[in-house]
This record gives structure tokens, C-alpha cells and sequence, in this order.
């Protein structure tokens, strides 16, 4: 036996001088034996210099059958070589991937110097070689794996994993090669585990918006569509008179093969939810690819029997003949489904009556995703997504396999079953079922005991065992799926999913288990360098466990955060069950720990703080509890919940900083007792200082939660806000019209950014009720993992947003400014607010923001006088209308108009300085006849807060009252008053008629 | 029968009871099938599917690759098998330590017995240990701190190059013993197929801890009338073959083979048990 450190430099000596290569690939094999199994010999070998001898050797080759012979490995070959590797070349390149890989499997801190190395792009040329012999691809493939589950942060104190890997897999050159190793059609046993292996591999290294639209234009997707409906036709689920329909337009003209017997359908599953998570196009994609539409085509409007029996249905000998329904809103696979009854009306009712949340949510979600498919395809069909009649049957096949399979086939049918749902593919009828079906499975995953077949599904290098993958999934699947539907909340709730969530939370605190203890070395202390390069061993990062259990962590605390945002009883149960704490530690943001930069001490692995992903989930469930007051008040006060978060405003991500911003907005809320810790604490500066962000995001909820602030606080904090946000710029702010904004910029920015798609505009309506609404929809923070990750890649991402959002941060603007000039001693901020901006200049801003966008009048005079007549006409549609016609948001009116009623109250004077500005008065005599309810109530509060005296002992004031309402009725207030009379909303009405009593004294009394 | 067997029943359903009855021909058939392919016997198989007319599913070569190893294994020549194994997957040696450290201890037992028969016919009494010393401080000193299973299953290896051979305590003796190496062939055997993707166990003892399971608990309850003789299947000694039943789930894998090995004594299984042994020789 031959000893370590004495062995290496005469090998390695040996390996660069090889005479051939069959020579070469014996010592790379002597190589291999030595070193597997032991640590210590693999970082004596990199510290020897392994990594740039096997480098040379993965690209000696390539240079060997590449045409051209170019001396450089660096040299980016874009011919590929016809001429093939010879056998010994394949076999050293299959024995240096191995070495690679076995390398790679000592941990984080072995795989940086192959990073530094140059070995990817060596191993991805080769893999995308025609000339490499399967095995090469092969072994390849699994050392990439290796490589991609401990890959180490790009910086040693961050904890995303290098994007180096990534960049090089989805780039042109490669992205191809592996859309073609998927399409593979041979049941050969080497050519499966190969698939299997990409659809791993892409599974693991996939995390960007833009790395799965790439992988759907490389035709991955249509590929895995292709092995989904081989799987449909081996299990016998083709519909019926699919046959017969094989040369309608986009189906693939044929049948698909069954796939081999014992082919598995989890990994396809897993990576189809993968790619088609977080988009609407992508997921049309999918359901309309030609190889789902042929194994489940449209159905026509009746099955004849005729078709029945011709089809494949295998065993499934109760479906056929008079079984099959005949209804177009189902297929026969719903009948393998246990009929379930649907919820009660009242349960219906309760979900459709809950609009502050709810139907907001609903509705900028469908709006955003017809755009974006319409955006991303360029085709526009089914722009009412009801999807009410189009389900795809792939649907009621998921739920069958949910309901039938086990393991990760369960999970992973459930994966794909909810990112369908979430994207509105699924009906909504269906709710009733998943409360019932699917949402009992999915809670029963998070129990400890619960039994996963570990054998027959594991996926031969995953480091995680099957189970604690179901175990990391289930949560977050849960929280996709439950987010919006009360219904469904129940039903995750009945199934005791707070408790075993609360628990699951807790254990997520518990120390990590280390896989391994330090060997025995017979040296002392042994020194390796360590360091960025490629003889060094690397910085030890988060190992693959590490990183699973934050994982792990974000996905409960998702769930936790999608079960409370309704509910106040879940929430206090949450309380009960002492989540509050965990919460809070899980919004302190993750340090490297030194402890752990040093290999020595081995025991219980800590990983201290958290990963921007789960601090924005930590947020998601600080902000839901703060929804209920009692929590307020006790439990998150007591557990301290300010600190951190104030800490998270100033935290590096600028999406954590958003969702902070959030939460906060929720804490400044008046009746909060924490206003007061705000207020002291350092952050209305912070804040101030965000609403002047570049991003628009973080710039609105900034505004917002100064908005929440301000509201009823005293006026020096009202003018120190003032002055910190700098009252020209709020000025500028106001003034700008969101139309105008130049496509890229932001409200009051001057700065350009790149252009996004799946933009999902939040919450157009605003705050309906009151200027005191909760801030957007929980919705959001999913969108910001997803938007979080792909800023790893270019940090223009967070830029992208629209009209709309300029809409909304100006909205928020002047809510905030109504905020400020209303609640006692008014008058002395309204001064202010006068002496700054300029009374004149304030009037005119004022005035530019109610009138139409293009000042075309005459255009929206017709066009409000025709909405007038259709009041009752939905918030939807209305909508619509303002987006058509240029007359101003509604939201921003009913600002504008709520700032100019706060100025009539505050003082006499300035009922006289507003009525004195025909302009406005003008304008507001047309929102009379606005289609909204609010903006006609805040017109009638308006001409009450104009003829409204203080102190009727004051002749002078009387006076001037009369005077006032003698002008308003010159103006031709009375008759747009008295055309309110019969309003259909009551609220408007009783103003109505304050105002004609008032009108009726002053006039005539 | 469990699920996992190729389904080859006639269409129209029979009840439980006639089925149990009479099992049908080609599943036992594909149950021997499937030990032989699991085992590793190839050439048995071949043979059995030509005599049978039935159509296995692995392809033969696959198996071959395991079966060399397990050869090497019981041949006791641990440095080809290591080899072996990290051709046909590096990972398995890198990811499952216990595996490794149990092959590089049966290789330092080998290198004991080599120097100790050596010398064991010699007055001298001096056996050269430098060998085995050598091997034990390089390979397997570094990885025993990582377990403490792993220290003490060395600290008793080493003990070996003390005491004379002869005269063993039953703790030091297992050790000598060739069963140990047939164990680690099996525990090879079962962790290939498992990374395989394949199952660990051939179907049939699955079926017979099973079955001695089912019998013990029926026992225990003492709800169900059993009759005193067993149930036959050669499961004979009750009480014992119950017991050894239990502890083969979680002992080593070669006390659950030999199980079979014997418990199939009387079945069909024992001229494909020994044809193979013969066979692959």
C-alpha cells in the first residue's frame, strides 16, 4: 500500500506525462481508488494540484477531436467536431469526470477550486459533444449533479450558491444538448438513466424566471410533454376517441410510446412543476403542448360509444360504455375521482364576500397573467381564463395520480397540480374537491411518520433521502395552494395543519446533524491552504443539509403565512402554539458563521440566521399576524418583533427591504401600539429614505407605511416627514402625470431600466374603503422569491413595473399627503403645505390631476355622463373603462378629491381660497357624475365641508357661508347636487342630502 | 403476493383462498426468477428462463458486474473488489461509509490472516505484521475517529495480531470467519442494487420474513388456532425461526440469506440454490 502524501506528485507526474491515453486513463483509475472514501487524501491531491492537471486532460481532448487545434482550452469551439473521441480518450475523459465528481463529493469547500478551475465548460463541451460515448455523458452528468448540491456561495458570506454552473447550462451552447439527451426514445437502460439525470440536473440548477423561458424555447418542455403523455398511455388514461383525433391541428399526429415498465414518472413530474412554476405562459405551454393535447384531446361536445371501446383503457373496465358521462364540463377521469359534494352556499358566499383580500387578489392576478401570456406567446386565446370549460383533463389526471400513487409521485403530481392552480388552469369549482382530496394529502406529508418508499423512488444521487424532500415540498405546496380560498384554509386548518406547522417550525431550529466527523490525520495540525484558487480548498459554505433546512424553514413559514390572512382565530392559535418567537429569529438575516470557516470543530452545525428567501417568508408570516389586533397587542410586542425588522429595512436585498417595509406598514397602523417604538426608533428617516428608491416597489410601500404613520400622529412628526421627503419632490411627485412617465423609468426618476414581463400590477383599486387599507396582496411575497432570485442575475429585475405602479406610488402620495392635512390642527400642516408648495402652484397640480390625461374635455364629459347612467356597473369593468378612455384614475381623483375636502375642513379661509379656484370647481362638478360611489361621496363632502360654519354666533363666517353657497349654486352645484338625490348608493344619498339642507338654509333660509 | 410482482393473473378474479391454494406456475416461476437475478446467478437464470419459457426483464450483463465483485469478495481479494465497485459507481464507496470502512477492515483481516498462516507453522513465532500494521495506519486509522462503531470494530480487528488463531474468543472468531466474508458480499450485493434503483431483497425472502412474521404474531395474539406442527415451508423449529426471522430484518444481511437458503431447503428454490452456487464458481 502505498502512503498518501508520497504517492501524489509521482501519479500526478505521471499523469501529465502520459505516453497515451489508454496510459493516462490507468493512472486516472489509480487516482479514483485512492482517493474515494477519504477526505484527508482528496485535499492533499488539490493541494498537489489535481484540479488544473484534470482540466487540461478534459480539454487536451477536446482540442484533440476538435477540427481546429486551438492551444487554448479557453477557446470556445462553435463547430462541433464531426470526428470522434477515440475509446482511450473517452475512457481518460470518463475516469477525470469521475475524479471530478468523487472530488466534488467531499463538500462545499472541495467543489471551489473546481470552480476555479475551468473544469465546467471542459465537462459541459464534452457532454455536449456528439462524439462522447454515453458513458462519458453519463458520468458527466453525475458529477454536475454532485457538483450543483454543493456548490458554494458566490461570495463567502452570501448564501446563494454560485451561478457559475447555471450560466454555462442554459446558455446557448449547452441549453440545446440538453433538450436532446431528454428526447432520447431508446428503452436501453443507460439512455433512461441519462434522461433521468438532466431532468435532475436541470431540477436542481434551475431557479431563474429566465432559465426556464430558456428551457421552454429549447423545447424541454415540449420534450417532457412528451414523456408525461407516454406515461398517460402506459397507464391506460388516454381519452377516449383520442385515436380518432390524431390529425387535429396540434396534436402530434400519432400516439405517443408507452413508456418502459419501469420507467418513473416522479422526476418528469418534478421538472415540468419546476419550469412551469411562476408563469401563466408557461403553463399554457404545457397544457396546450401537441403531445398532451393528443393523449387528452378537447373533448367534443359527446362521446359517442363508438369511441369508447375503440379506446386504450386498459383495466379500467367499469368506465366503459354508458359509464362515460356525457357532459362537456367533465371527462371520463373525473369518474375514477370520489365524487365530492360541493361546498355549501354559505362557504361560497363567505369566500366571494371578502373583498379588501380576496377579490383583489383575484382580479390583478388575472389581469397580470392574460397579459403576460399574451406578452410571452403572442397569442391571445382564452382571454376570459375562467377556464371554467377548458380544463385540461392532464388536471383530473394529476388528481388521480395525487390520489393513487405514494412517495414523490404523489408529491410531485401535487407540484405540478397546484402550479397549474395557482395559475388559474384549474377551475375553480375544484376548490370544494381539493378541500376534500387534496389538501388532507398534503398535511398528512408533514407528519414525521409519514412513510415514503425510499427505495424504489430514490433518485440515485440526490444527498437528500426521499423523505425529507417530500418533507421540504409539502409545506410550501400547501401555501401555494391554500393562499387565496378560505375554504381551503379550513380545510388545511381541520386537518391540524397549525400545529404540526408550529412544530415543524420549531424543529427547524434544532441543530443540524454533521454528516461526518474529522478524520484522523497522523500530522498535527495539517495545513492546507485554502483560498479562491484551484489548488486550494475553498471556504466551507452551507452544506446540502444546511441549505434544506432553511428550505425547509421558508416553505413552513409560507404555509404559516397562508393560512393566517383571514382568519384571526388561526392566527391566535398560532400565537398559542408559540410561533412568535421562531418568526422573529427567523427575520434576522443569515451571517457565515467564522465557527464554521474553520473545519476543526466538529458537532452540532448551526447555521445562524437566514437567507433572504426565508426572511421574505418570515415577513409574509410577521405581516399576516399583524392583521389581528389582539396579536398585536400581545404577542408579537412582547417576542420583541421591531428590532429585527427595523434591521431588515436596511438589509442589502432590496426585496426583503420591501417586505420589512410591509410589515411595518402593518405595524404604524393607528391602532397598533407599536406606532409609538416606530416613531421613536430611527426609521421614519429610513423610510423617508426608501420612498426616494429607484425601485418602485419599495418606493410605494415606503410611501405607504409613512402614509399609516402619519395618520393621527402629531404635527411635528407630520412635518418632520414633510421635510425629510423634501416638499419639492413630493410636489414633483405630484405633479408628474404617470402617463407620461417614459417606459422604463420610474415616477420622479430620471434613471432607465431594462423591460420585464410578468409584471403583476398590485392592488389598482388601492385602499377602497378607507386610506387605511392593508397594504397589496400576500400573493406578492411568492412573486418576490421568484423576482429575488432572478435579481441574482441582473439587478435590473426589480425595475420592471408599469403605468400602473406609478398609478399607485402617486396614489400613494397623495393619500399620504391627505394623511397629513387631516386629524386636529390641520390648519397649521395645510399652512405649511400652502407656504412650501405654493398655494397657486398646489391648485394647479391639483386641477392637472382630475382632468382628462390628453385635456381632451369634451371626450370624458360624454363619457362620464354615459357612465353615469350605468352606476351599478362593477368595479371590473369600470376599470376597464378608465384604462380606455384618458380620464384620470380613478383612485387618483378620489385622492385629489379627498386632499381638497381636508383643505375645506381645516379652516374658513380656505373654503374661500377653493372656491375662488373656478378651475377646480369646474372639474369637480364633473365628478358628479363619476361612475364610482366614493368619488361622488367625496364630491358631496366636499361642497358640505365648503358651506359648513364653525360657529353660527360668527356673523362674519355666516356671511361668507352664504356667500360661498350662493357661488357654488352659480357654479351649478345645486343641480348636480339634487342629481344625486335618488343615488343607489345610500352612504351618497344621505350626503346628498346634508348638502341640499345645507344648501336650503344658506340659500334661502 | 406483494405488488411488485409482474401481475400475470388470469382476468377473471379468483377468491383469495383458491389462489392460495394452487399459486399459479409462472409466478413462482418469475419469484425464482427474480432471486437469481437479485442473488446474482446469471448462468442459473439463463438456464431457468430458457427451461421455464420465461422472459426476465435484466439484461445479464448488468448482473455480471455484480457478481465479479461478490467472486472477489469471497475470494478474499478486497483490493480488486474496491476496485470493482468504484468502476461500476464511484459514488457508492464515497457516499456510504460504513460499507467502505467494512470492506477496508475485511481487507486488513485478510492481510492479518495471510501474515499469521504464514506463520503460524513456524517456532519462530514472530509473524511479520508490518503489512497489516501499514495498511490499518493508512486506510482505515484516518476513518475510525468518524464513527465510534467504527473504533471499535477496528480496535477488535487488531486484536487479531495477538492472540493466536486457534484458540479465538467467539467475539475475534466471527471475525476469521468466512461467513464475515459472504456478509459483506451480501451487504455489497444489496447497496449496488439499491443504487440501482433496484429492490435490495429478492422478492422471496421478503415473502418469508414475511410469512415468519405473519406466523409468530398469529401466535402471540393466541386468537388464531395454528396447528402445533407449523404451517410447513420447512419453518419447522417454530419458535426459533420466528426469532431469527426478527433479527434478520436489522442484522446483516448474510443471517437473512442463509435463512432462506435453508428455509427453501424443501421448496423449489433448492435446485436453483445450488445449481447457482455450482454455476458461477
Amino acid at each position: 500500500m502505498r502512503m498518501t502524501r508520497s504517492t501524489a506528485p509521482p501519479l500526478l507526474a505521471e499523469l501529465q506525462n502520459a505516453p497515451s491515453a489508454a496510459s493516462q486513463a490507468a493512472t486516472l483509475r489509480l487516482i479514483k481508488n485512492e482517493i474515494i472514501g477519504h477526505d484527508l487524501r482528496k485535499r492533499a491531491w488539490i493541494a498537489a494540484g489535481l484540479v488544473p492537471t484534470l482540466a487540461d486532460i478534459l480539454s487536451m481532448s477536446r482540442r484533440m477531436s476538435g477540427k481546429r487545434s486551438s492551444r487554448e482550452m479557453n477557446g470556445r469551439e462553435n463547430t462541433r467536431s464531426r470526428r470522434s473521441l477515440t475509446t482511450d480518450d473517452d475512457a481518460s475523459c470518463t475516469q477525470a469526470a469521475v475524479i471530478t465528481g468523487v472530488l466534488a463529493q467531499g463538500g462545499v469547500m472541495f467543489v471551489q477550486p473546481i470552480l476555479h478551475g475551468n473544469v465546467l465548460s471542459s465537462l459541459l463541451a464534452l457532454m455536449s459533444s456528439d462524439s462522447s460515448s454515453l458513458s462519458l455523458v453519463v458520468a458527466i452528468l453525475k458529477t454536475l449533479i454532485t457538483i450543483a448540491d454543493r456548490l458554494p456561495p458566490a461570495n463567502p458570506n452570501d448564501w446563494l450558491p454560485d451561478q457559475q454552473l447555471a450560466n454555462l447550462l442554459y446558455s446557448k451552447e449547452h441549453i440545446g444538448s440538453l433538450a436532446r439527451i431528454i428526447r432520447q426514445n431508446s428503452p436501453h437502460p443507460d439512455v433512461q438513466q441519462s434522461i433521468l439525470l438532466v431532468v435532475l440536473l436541470i431540477v436542481k440548477t434551475c431557479s431563474t424566471n429566465k432559465q426556464k423561458d430558456a428551457l421552454v424555447e429549447a423545447d424541454v418542455l415540449d420534450a417532457l410533454a412528451n414523456r408525461l403523455s407516454s406515461f398517460v398511455v402506459a397507464q391506460g388514461f388516454v381519452l377516449p376517441g383520442a385515436e380518432g383525433r390524431l390529425h387535429e391541428s396540434g396534436s402530434l399526429g400519432f400516439l405517443p410510446p408507452p413508456a418502459p415498465p419501469r420507467a418513473r414518472l416522479a422526476p418528469f413530474l418534478r421538472l415540468t412543476a419546476v419550469i412551469v412554476d411562476g408563469s401563466r405562459a408557461r403553463s399554457e405551454h404545457l397544457v396546450t403542448s401537441p403531445a398532451l393535447l393528443t393523449v387528452f384531446p378537447k373533448p367534443p361536445p359527446e362521446f359517442a360509444p363508438a369511441d369508447v371501446k375503440k379506446a386504450p383503457w386498459g383495466a379500467a373496465t367499469y368506465l366503459s360504455g354508458t359509464a362515460v358521462p356525457r357532459h362537456v364540463h367533465s371527462n371520463p377521469i373525473d369518474t375514477l375521482l370520489p365524487s365530492v359534494s360541493t361546498p355549501s352556499a354559505k362557504l361560497a358566499a363567505d369566500q366571494a364576500n371578502f373583498p379588501p383580500f380576496g377579490s383583489i387578489a383575484a382580479i390583478s392576478k388575472r389581469e397580470t397573467s392574460f397579459l403576460s401570456a399574451a406578452l410571452a406567446s403572442g397569442s391571445s386565446d382564452n382571454e376570459d381564463t375562467s377556464s371554467e370549460d377548458d380544463e385540461s383533463p392532464a388536471v383530473a389526471w394529476l388528481i388521480y395520480l395525487v390520489r393513487n400513487e405514494t412517495g414523490m409521485t404523489r408529491l410531485t403530481a401535487a407540484k405540478l397540480l397546484v402550479t397549474l392552480f395557482r395559475q388559474g388552469l384549474v377551475r375553480k369549482s375544484r376548490t370544494g374537491m381539493f378541500s376534500m382530496l387534496l389538501v388532507p394529502l398534503l398535511v398528512r406529508m408533514l407528519d414525521k411518520d409519514y412513510e415514503v418508499e425510499e427505495i424504489s423512488d430514490k433518485a440515485e444521487l440526490d444527498v437528500l433521502p426521499t423523505k425529507l424532500l417530500v418533507r421540504e415540498e409539502a409545506p410550501g405546496l400547501l401555501a401555494m395552494l391554500v393562499m387565496d380560498s378560505r375554504l381551503l384554509q379550513r380545510a388545511a386548518v381541520d386537518s391540524d395543519a397549525i400545529k404540526k406547522l408550529s412544530q415543524l417550525l420549531k424543529e427547524s431550529f434544532d441543530p443540524i446533524p454533521s454528516p461526518r466527523r474529522a478524520a484522523w490525520c497522523p500530522e498535527k495540525n495539517p495545513r492546507f491552504s485554502r483560498g479562491r484558487s484551484d489548488k486550494a480548498l475553498g471556504d466551507t459554505g452551507p452544506s446540502p443539509m444546511a441549505r434544506h433546512v432553511l428550505r425547509h424553514r421558508e416553505a413552513v413559514l409560507k404555509a404559516l403565512a397562508s393560512l393566517a390572512p383571514f382568519d384571526d382565530e388561526y392566527r391566535k392559535s398560532m400565537c398559542d402554539l408559540g410561533v412568535v418567537p421562531y418568526i422573529i429569529d427567523s427575520l434576522k438575516p443569515y451571517t457565515s458563521n467564522p465557527l464554521l470557516a474553520d473545519n476543526s470543530p466538529v458537532g452540532p452545525n448551526v447555521v445562524t440566521g437566514n437567507p433572504a428567501a426565508t426572511l421574505l417568508a418570515a415577513c409574509a408570516a410577521a405581516r399576516a399576524l399583524t392583521r389581528s389586533v389582539s396579536v398585536l397587542r400581545t404577542s408579537l410586542i412582547d417576542a420583541g418583533v421591531a428590532p429585527p425588522l427595523f434591521h431588515l429595512l436596511n438589509n442589502q436585498d432590496s426585496e426583503v427591504q420591501i417586505a420589512a417595509t410591509k410589515v411595518v406598514c402593518n405595524l404604524a397602523l393607528d391602532f397598533s401600539p407599536m406606532k409609538e417604538a416606530i416613531v421613536n426608533g430611527n426609521i421614519v428617516k429610513t423610510l423617508c429614505q426608501h420612498a426616494h428608491s429607484a425601485n418602485p416597489m419599495l418606493r410605494l410601500d415606503s410611501l405607504w407605511a409613512l402614509k399609516h404613520l402619519v395618520y393621527n400622529s402629531s404635527n411635528d412628526l407630520k412635518i418632520n416627514i414633510f421635510q425629510e421627503l423634501k416638499p419639492a419632490w413630493i410636489k414633483h411627485l405630484m405633479a408628474s402625470d404617470p402617463e407620461d412617465v417614459t417606459p422604463g423609468t420610474v415616477l420622479g426618476m430620471g434613471i432607465t431600466h431594462g423591460f420585464g414581463e410578468d409584471v403583476i400590477p398590485r392592488l389598482e383599486d388601492g385602499s377602497v374603503d378607507t386610506v387605511m387599507a392593508e397594504s397589496p396582496g400576500l400573493q406578492t411575497w411568492n412573486r418576490h422569491t421568484a423576482e429575488r432570485r432572478a435579481q441574482a442575475l441582473s439587478d435590473d429585475d426589480y425595475s420592471r413595473h408599469t403605468v400602473k405602479d406609478d398609478i399607485m406610488i402617486q396614489t400613494q402620495v397623495l393619500e399620504l399627503v391627505v394623511n397629513l392635512i387631516c386629524g386636529d390642527g390641520a390648519d397649521e400642516v395645510v399652512d405649511y403645505l400652502f407656504k412650501e408648495f405654493n398655494q397657486k402652484e398646489l391648485f394647479t397640480i391639483l386641477a392637472q390631476r382630475l382632468k382628462p390625461r390628453s385635456g381632451n374635455r369634451a371626450s370624458t364629459t360624454t363619457t362620464t355622463t354615459t357612465t353615469t347612467t350605468s352606476t351599478t356597473v362593477s368595479n371590473h369593468s369600470k376599470r376597464e373603462d378608465t384604462l380606455k378612455v384618458p380620464s384620470p384614475p380613478t383612485e387618483i381623483i378620489k385622492a385629489v378629491l379627498t386632499i381638497i375636502l381636508h383643505i375645506a375642513a381645516a379652516t374658513p379661509r380656505y373654503r374661500s381660497v377653493i372656491i375662488s379656484q373656478t378651475e377646480i370647481m369646474k372639474l369637480i362638478l364633473s365628478t358628479f357624475g363619476h361612475a364610482s360611489r366614493e368619488v361622488r361621496r367625496h364630491a358631496v363632502w366636499i361642497i358640505i365641508n365648503l358651506m359648513y360654519h364653525d360657529d353660527s354666533r360668527d356673523s362674519q363666517d355666516k356671511l361668507d357661508c352664504r356667500r360661498r353657497a350662493k357661488e357654488l349654486e352659480r357654479l351649478g352645484f345645486v343641480d348636480k347636487v339634487m342629481g344625486l338625490k335618488e343615488d343607489v348608493d345610500v352612504d351618497v344619498k344621505e350626503r346628498t342630502k346634508t348638502a341640499l339642507s345645507l344648501f336650503a338654509e344658506l340659500l334661502h333660509g | 403476493m406483494t405488488p411488485s410482482t409482474p401481475s400475470t393473473t388470469t382476468p377473471t378474479m379468483h377468491p383469495f383462498e383458491r389462489k392460495a391454494d394452487k399459486p399459479s406456475k409462472i409466478e413462482i416461476n418469475n419469484l425464482m426468477m427474480d432471486y437469481f437475478i437479485t442473488e446474482g446467478y446469471p448462468s442459473t437464470a439463463r438456464i431457468f428462463a430458457a427451461e421455464s419459457n420465461t422472459q426476465p426483464e435484466a439484461d445479464f450483463e448488468a448482473i455480471k458486474a455484480r457478481v465479479e465483485i461478490r467472486e472477489c469478495i469471497h475470494r478474499g481479494d478486497l483490493q480488486t473488489a474496491i476496485e470493482k465497485i468504484n468502476e461500476l459507481n464511484p459514488q457508492l464507496l464515497d457516499t456510504d461509509d460504513s460499507l467502505h470502512f467494512s470492506l477496508l477492515r475485511l481487507q486488513l483481516i485478510e492481510l492479518i490472516r495471510a501474515c499469521t498462516s504464514k506463520t503460524s507453522g513456524n517456532v519462530t513465532n514472530s509473524p511479520d505484521i508490518s503489512n497489516a500494521l501499514q495498511f490499518a495506519t493508512t486506510h482505515l486509522a484516518p476513518l475510525a475517529p468518524t464513527n465510534p462503531n467504527f473504533l471499535a470494530d477496528l480496535e477488535r480487528t487488531m486484536a487479531l495480531l495477538i492472540f493466536p488463531t486457534d484458540n479465538l474468543a467467539p467475539q475475534l472468531a466471527e471475525l476469521i470467519d468466512p461467513r464475515l466474508r459472504k456478509s459483506v458480499a451480501n451487504r455489497v450485493n444489496e447497496a449496488i442494487l439499491g443504487s440501482q434503483g433496484s429492490r435490495r431483497e429478492a422478492q422471496i425472502n421478503k415473502l418469508l420474513h414475511m410469512r415468519v412474521w405473519g406466523e409468530k404474531a398469529a401466535i402471540e395474539s393466541k386468537k388464531i388456532d395454528i396447528p402445533d406442527a407449523g404451517l410447513g415451508f420447512g419453518l419447522d423449529e417454530r419458535p426459533a425461526a420466528a426469532g431469527r426471522g426478527r433479527t434478520e430484518q436489522n442484522g446483516n444481511g448474510v443471517m437473512g440469506s442463509q435463512a432462506t437458503a435453508e428455509g427453501d431447503g424443501d421448496t423449489t428454490m433448492r435446485e436453483g440454490n445450488g445449481e447457482g452456487e455450482m454455476m458461477v464458481s
